[in-house]
């Protein structure tokens, strides 16, 4: 009897959890859109949305709806199933990855610890980068199926590209892992308890970024890279293949598309916040019910200025050329990867020894 | 040292290992007969050039947020023009009230669409519409067809037509959009306008 109410409560817990991380992350992409309009907007001294509700609030809303009203084109000669498949496939697993991501502590609830997290797999990173990895499927597959030119040329630099960028990814956060000894994205966070000290006084918080700095940006490059977007975005590249992988699809196929770009950004820039930035660690205080929010506002928080960076970087950084692209992914990011992890190995021996 | 910074893609005969293809920015150049502690600097010295340059270039866009913005609220506020805007069209009137044209013809002349149309009538002691001989009496301006270039406005040699402000003038019929003197003259002074 009681192992039948912990099943069933373990049921209701995992689907209440489900609907609420599904529900804030599809919020956060949508505004996510309009922060980016509205910071682009910004930066070159316009207002951005304005219209649709106070700010323009309720323009995610009307881009939905015009998106569903939109008629579906299917390009006469597409491979129908592959070209139905794809966005399908992006909007999944953009969405599959965010299962494994801890956005908070735990707290007790009826005598039960309660994780804020849906599942702690205890290989929650490679899982991140496998389903990441499948992503590029949905972009080669569109970009073939829509037999059509531009699309074509966007789906094979995406793949060349998120191909060799994959690489240094892994790369980045491969010093990480050996300070942690944990594929766990709880886990990794552990270590991050606490500060440095200098003369008894805390000066800097035991962040991964201050032990891995130079991980850290391969890692964020490399991210930036595979999602897309600019100074990376040359799978898109609207000024020379006419959107790319996605100039074919129409209404709610290109929305999908559209959603697992920014579903990607709100990965890496929660994976990053975990690897690097100590997850949701931060100042507590205050009752009980306080001290189990006030770490998933410290973990928003800090994605938050990931995301903002992202837009911030959209409005600065030109596109790269390809070669220039190639270059920099093969003969800089990769070596200094290599060097972050020949390096943190050694440090790891000296201090072990 | 002349190699240092963006190289092209041309064949250039190599001192240590013949012709090759150079073709990267991000390609640091390691074969050269440099002693190895300039390499270094070299290369240090593009990576820190690299790093300050961004830097600089995300200070800007950062700074350009919080300035104002540009954007004109135009149908809740309305637009602020140039004064030089070229827009519809004013016939004006001198001080006395007086219409300024005396259809002398110039700016349908100069006209380059051809859209200005004028009757000339002759000004009688009792019917005295301008200071002049003439005045138009029939003045259309056919605005499907003007271009907004000037030209009538740098023609006329009473500074009779102007150009105003006004530039709201979609409409569903297009002989609505052949403008009469009614539509282009200036409105009468007050005092002009009693007797």
């Amino acid at each position: 009897m009681a192992q039948f109410a912990e099943a069933h409560f373990f049921l209701i817990e995992s689907v209440v959890k489900i609907i609420v991380v599904l529900f804030v992350l599809l919020t956060a992409v949508a505004y996510v859109v309009w922060l980016e309009r509205k910071v682009v907007a910004r930066i070159q001294s316009r207002w951005g949305p304005y219209w649709v509700g106070p700010h323009g609030l309720l323009q995610p809303l009307a881009d939905g709806l015009k998106f569903l009203f939109k008629e579906d084109i299917v390009v006469q000669d597409a491979d129908k199933v592959i070209y139905w498949m794809a966005p399908f496939l992006a909007f999944t697993l953009a969405f599959l990855s965010i299962a494994v991501i801890p956005f908070g502590g735990s707290f007790q609830l009826f005598g039960h610890t309660i994780q804020l997290q849906i599942t702690d797999l205890n290989v929650g990173l490679l899982y991140v980068f496998a389903v990441t990895s499948l992503g590029v499927y949905s972009i080669a597959l569109a970009g073939w199926s829509a037999n059509s030119k531009y699309p074509l040329f966007g789906g094979l630099r995406s793949s060349a590209q998120m191909i060799s960028y994959e690489l240094s990814l892994g790369l980045g956060v491969v010093g990480v892992l050996m300070i942690s000894g944990t594929l766990s994205l709880r886990g990794v966070v552990t270590p991050q308890v606490g500060f440095w000290h200098i003369a008894g006084i805390p000066f800097l918080p035991r962040w991964n970024v201050f032990r891995q700095p130079l991980g850290f940006l391969v890692y964020f490059i490399a991210a930036i890279a595979e999602t897309n977007r600019i100074p990376f975005d040359l799978p898109e590249g609207e000024t020379e293949l006419v959107g790319g992988f996605h100039t074919e699809y129409s209404s709610f196929k290109f929305a999908m598309f559209f959603i697992a770009e920014y579903a990607n950004m709100v990965t890496v820039s929660c994976l990053a916040t975990l690897l690097f930035f100590g997850g949701w660690l931060g100042p507590l205080f205050g009752p009980y019910w306080l001290r189990v929010i006030l770490p998933v506002i410290w973990f928003c928080l800090k994605v938050f200025c990931f995301l903002f960076f992202y837009i911030w970087m959209r409005g600065t950084l030109p596109r790269f050329r390809y070669d220039q692209l190639m270059a920099f992914g093969w003969k800089v990011l990769l070596p200094l990867g290599f060097l972050n992890v020949l390096g943190t190995s050694f440090v790891i021996a000296w201090l072990h020894s | 040292m002349k190699n240092i910074g963006i190289r092209d893609d041309t064949v250039r005969p190599g001192r240590s290992s013949g012709g090759r293809r150079r073709n990267a920015v991000f390609y640091f150049d390691l074969s050269e007969a440099l002693p190895y502690t300039e390499r270094m600097a070299k290369m240090l010295r593009e990576v820190t050039g690299t790093v300050g340059a961004l830097a600089k270039g995300f200070a800007v866009t950062f700074k350009t947020m919080f300035r104002p913005a540009v954007t004109e609220n135009y149908p809740a506020e309305p637009v602020h023009f140039e004064g030089r805007y070229r827009g519809l069209h004013v016939l004006r009137r001198d001080e006395n009230g007086l219409e300024k044209c005396v259809a002398c013809f110039l700016c349908a002349a100069a006209c380059p669409a051809n859209c200005i149309y004028i009757e000339a009538a002759e000004n009688t002691s009792d019917h005295r519409i301008s200071a002049a001989e003439r005045y138009a009496k029939v003045y259309n301006i056919d605005y499907n067809r003007c271009i907004f270039c000037g030209y009538c406005v740098e023609a006329c040699p009473c500074d009779a037509i102007t150009h105003g402000h006004g530039f709201e003038i979609a409409s569903y019929d297009m002989n609505g959009l052949v403008y009469r003197k009614e539509q282009l003259l200036e409105k009468p002074p007050a005092a002009a306008a009693k007797p």
